[in-house]
């Protein structure tokens, strides 16, 4: 068990993490090699980009949603802070989802050839997704006894976790001087995870009975042996085995409307893993159990311990899951669409536009974000971004990225208010990393190019900037 | 230069920040989790049997035709002796010398050989101190010994005949025979035993005399070339030792027996205080099975109630100043029993007064006598004959009650970890077909023993069903009760070291009420609480 509580810790803590919406990366557009993770259209200016092992791309990033620290704290008059499950509800939503996602990448090979653009990727991911009804912290936070006569439903309530591999070949092309597709496989091996049905439960409380009620579901771990084995097992083989197969993959298309002005929409996770391989089930009945208090003659005749003890152990019993071993199941990864605008002013200056949404266990998640990007002497970029996300405008992203000479050091950040307002931030996440890049599109490349796009254009358009 | 100077204050900037969160992280207390709780507690729907049952333990619940309920009590069956302890038959021995007349002894030299034959009736010996008249009896042990002694000089025998003792349908019959030895000329002795299990006696010499035993002797002897005369004789004992019977006929004396002391505890008057309580029908009935073929006179020599106090109040009345007599099976029917039954009720004692005395048991003591009702009439007993007694204390739940307070005392109280209540509000809601209006209290006490707070008080948990004109329940009422306990008031339960329940029982509104209870009147009760939790102060 101790096995099961490292890896879980694991998931939760994940090192790196790539489906949250990186939204600050992605209108880093070409000057960062991964930024074609996102849009396998978004080429990098670079002929050869190299990541190397955890120090080319290490993202962690959480997100809580509205369940944030000022949203679940009360300071008090002695200035001490509180948990308060009582406020912390009254500031969720019907439905909530917490995210923890990591990323490490541990290889990138990206080849710009002609009009091709070929790369290679092996990633290390984690993501856990929880989703969990208002009703369950109004439980904890105000009890049943508003609920009185009514009923306390905590429908969808789930959880998603998985750790894998992931090896992607992506392919680009320019299709012609203003439009670029791109195509990503990736092949997966679920290294350990767990899916839980939406359960459906609920609590009807009267004066004279609690009416406990949960649905049958399932939960489905995979991996089974690296959490349960209480034998000392080779963590790093277990890791590294390729079992558990899937495959996902990614689209995205680039078009330059003007010189100036630039689309993009891409399309990434498209798939899901089949887990095969040392997998369990636990098979949760339907439960449906009402306590209507204890027995009056039973009280009378005495011995009041043994009844509370009956009462807890039908009530445990009926949650005694039945356990079924070889049970496959797949899990989907959290389907990702980006789409972007930019607008570039001169050299340096560039704003954009993205909306951004993700699928997780059928509920759609959307964002929207506007950008400004500096761009100083193709060395130093600095970015900011503002982003409406969590039904909140508060969210801040700030990112660089500096090149000296192959070297090229990166910094990114879609919350930095996260950093001096953690107590209001629902989204925290960093990413940092090194890449080496080589061959940088020459300047009569990019102007050719240009005056090909302009000589096709009639009349040219003047965006007065 | 510029670059650094950015990214130094953008470190500075974001390890205050950090530095702020981690100071809030150092302010973070207990969390603030006040639920409010609502849940049921008890609930159920019982009858009174129902309650009874649940809390008293020796008591029986049963109703009449009208569905009256009824309360039984029924204690240790009382029993007389058996009567082979009370009725015995002593050993008996009978002597008796037998010789041939001077005639017959002359003449023996001639003929060779003489007999002669005697009939001897003798009087069975009775139990001392009784005139019992023994007709028959049939024997489970005892030994018949017949010591023949001759000092007649000539070989011979004789023929012993008991008539009065049959074995398989025949009397005891045997013979006994000697040879004379000149070389050693003195008495001979000749010593029969046989066993009288399953013997069959009978002392009435068919039916011509009483108390007899009657057997014969056939006496022959043949010359052995001594002289014998008149003198010589031959002298026979026949005695019954241990004689042990199974069943006698005859006519008895008169015997008396006691039975022990008993007691009947009344658990349902423990521990209560009343201000008036009055059945309408109780009564006490008494079973008395008899198996002795002979009437039977008992008489109550102890009924007294004691109350909790540890006060008496003697039951009176004709019952108990007047012995009962209790039949037996005829002649015709051994081995089977007789029931006499014997009912203490408001027309012959003070019963009513007793039970309102709220007795908290019974004290009872019969004495019993063997009786003979006729001198010519012929009874019988069995070895197992004996006198059962029974007896049930029946209260049909027929009158009425007045402040019928009962306590249950929780000593010791230990409340536990509940300073997380806040204000709490308890509720019984009730549907009540019984005719009785329950109040409840519950008395929290200090350690030194001082009243902190008393709950539900002058309020009533159940208010009664409508009544008919013959004190039946027509209608059940429906009422809930609330009350609300303040933190304070909690806490103050919290601290409590004792505490006392009490139950107060009116029958309708005000206790003067003259109610019925109905086996299926019903009560449906639910107790509930709502209470805010604290986890913080």
């Amino acid at each position: 068990m101790r096995k099961f509580f490292l890896l879980v810790g694991a998931l939760f803590i994940g090192i790196t993490a790539l489906a949250q919406s990186q939204m600050m990366l992605y209108q880093f557009n070409k000057r960062l090699p991964q930024s074609n993770q996102l849009n396998p259209s978004l080429f990098p200016d670079y002929k050869v980009s190299v990541g190397l092992p955890v120090l080319s791309s290490t993202y962690a990033t959480f997100n809580g949603g509205k369940a944030t620290f000022n949203n679940a704290f009360t300071r008090s008059d002695d200035d001490s802070l509180h948990f308060d499950p009582q406020k912390l509800a009254s500031n969720l939503d019907e439905t909530n989802r917490i995210e923890v996602n990591g990323n490490a990448l541990i290889f990138y090979l990206g080849l710009r050839i002609k009009k091709n653009f070929i790369s290679l990727a092996l990633n290390e991911r984690v993501d856990v997704g929880l989703t969990y009804p208002r009703t369950f912290v109004e439980l904890i936070g105000s009890g049943n006894g508003s609920a009185d006569g009514g009923l306390l439903a905590f429908d969808n309530l789930g959880l998603q976790a998985q750790a894998y591999h992931e090896l992607a070949l992506g392919y680009g092309r320019e299709i012609n001087d203003k439009l670029s597709i791109g195509f990503r496989a990736k092949m997966l091996s679920g290294v350990v995870g767990a899916s839980v049905d939406n359960i459906s439960a609920g609590l009807l409380t009267t004066t004279d009975s609690l009416y406990l009620y949960s649905g049958a579901f399932n939960v489905n771990l995979g991996g089974y042996d690296l959490i349960e084995s209480e034998e000392d097992i080779d963590i790093f083989q277990a890791a590294t085995a390729f079992g558990n197969t899937g495959f996902a993959f990614d689209f995205g298309a680039n078009y330059d409307v003007t010189d100036k002005l630039n689309v993009s929409l891409s399309v990434t996770d498209l798939g899901s893993i089949n887990w095969t391989d040392n997998n369990r089930q636990l098979q949760f009945s339907e439960v449906k159990y009402s306590f209507n208090g204890f027995d009056l003659l039973d009280v009378l005749e005495g011995d009041t311990d043994s009844l509370f003890q009956k009462e807890a152990d039908a009530l445990v019993e009926q949650f005694e899951p039945d356990t079924v071993d070889n049970v496959e199941f797949s899990t989907k990864l959290s389907t990702k669409l980006y789409a972007g605008a930019s607008y570039q002013l001169g050299n340096a200056h560039t704003f954009g536009l993205l909306f951004y949404g993700d699928v997780f266990r059928g509920t759609f998640n959307p964002a929207f974000g506007i950008s400004y990007n500096l761009t100083l002497g193709h060395i130093w970029t600095i970015g900011v971004n503002a982003s409406y996300r969590n039904s909140s405008f508060k969210n801040f992203g700030i990112g660089t990225a500096l090149k000296l000479g192959p070297v090229q050091l990166y910094f990114l950040s879609e919350n930095i208010m996260a950093f001096s307002q953690i107590q209001d931030a629902s989204l925290v996440d960093a990413r940092l990393g090194m890449n080496l890049v080589f061959g940088k599109m020459s300047k009569s490349e990019k102007v050719k190019k240009q005056k090909k796009t302009k000589e096709k254009r009639e009349p040219a358009i003047d965006m007065g900037l | 230069m510029r670059q650094a100077a950015i990214f130094s204050l953008l470190a500075i900037f974001l390890a205050s920040c950090i530095a702020e969160f981690q100071d809030n992280l150092d302010k973070i207390g207990e969390p603030y989790i006040n639920p409010e709780i609502v849940t049921p507690v008890l609930s159920g729907s019982f009858t009174l049997a129902d309650y009874i049952d649940a809390t008293s333990g020796d008591i029986s619940i049963t109703q009449d035709d009208d569905g009256l309920v009824i309360i039984e009590y029924s204690g240790d069956q009382i029993e007389s002796e058996n009567a082979e302890d009370l009725i015995q038959i002593p050993p008996q021995s009978f002597s008796q010398a037998f010789s041939f007349s001077n005639s017959q002894t002359i003449d023996l030299p001639f003929t060779g050989t003489i007999s002669r034959s005697f009939s001897v009736d003798e009087s069975i010996t009775v139990e001392d101190g009784t005139s019992d008249v023994l007709d028959s009896l049939y024997l489970k042990e005892g030994i018949l010994n017949v010591e023949v002694v001759t000092s007649i000089p000539a070989d011979g025998q004789v023929v012993v005949t008991i008539n009065t003792l049959e074995i398989n349908g025949l009397p005891i019959t045997f013979t006994v025979a000697w040879t004379y030895d000149p070389a050693n000329p003195g008495a001979q002795t000749i010593i029969e035993t046989i066993s009288l299990i399953d013997a069959f006696a009978d002392f009435t010499k068919g039916g011509t005399a009483t108390n007899n035993f009657n057997f014969d002797v056939d006496l022959s002897v043949t010359y052995a070339g001594q002289p014998v005369s008149g003198a010589d004789n031959v002298v026979i004992d026949v005695t019954i030792d241990d004689p042990r019977f199974q069943l006698v006929y005859g006519k008895f004396s008169e015997r008396e027996f006691q039975t022990d002391p008993e007691t009947v505890s009344l658990g349902i008057f423990d521990e209560v205080a009343v201000e008036g309580f009055y059945l309408d029908q109780p009564r006490i009935e008494f079973d008395f099975i008899s198996s002795y073929g002979v009437p039977v006179e008992a008489t109550i020599s102890q009924l007294d109630a004691v109350n909790e106090m540890g006060q008496v109040l003697p039951f009176t009345g004709d019952i108990i100043a007047n012995p009962t007599e209790i039949l037996g099976p005829g002649l015709n029917e051994v081995g089977s029993s007789v029931l006499t039954s014997v009912a203490l009720d408001k027309s012959n004692s003070n019963i009513t007064d007793i039970i309102s005395f709220l007795p908290s048991a019974i004290d009872y003591q019969f004495t019993g006598k063997v009786l003979t009702p006729s001198p010519t009439l012929t009874q019988f007993v069995l070895d197992t004959s004996r006198v059962m007694g029974d007896y049930r204390i029946i209260l049909p739940l027929d009158g009425s009650v007045a402040r019928f307070e009962s306590e249950q005392s929780f000593d010791d109280l230990d409340i536990g970890d509940i300073d997380m209540l806040g204000e709490t509000l308890i509720g019984v809601r009730s549907v009540n077909g019984l005719p009785i209006t329950v109040g409840l209290e519950v008395v929290f006490f200090d350690e030194f023993d001082s009243e902190i707070i008393t709950l539900f008080k002058d309020q009533n948990a159940l208010e009664p069903g409508q009544v008919d004109g013959n004190g039946f329940v027509t209608n059940p009422t429906e009422n809930t009760l609330e009350v609300t306990l303040t933190t304070e008031e909690i806490k103050k339960i919290v601290g409590a070291r004792r505490a006392i329940m009490k139950t107060i029982l009116n029958t309708g509104e005000t206790g003067s009420e003259i109610v019925k209870f109905r086996m299926d009147d019903e009560v449906q009760i639910t107790m509930y609480v709502r209470s805010a939790l604290n986890f913080v102060e």
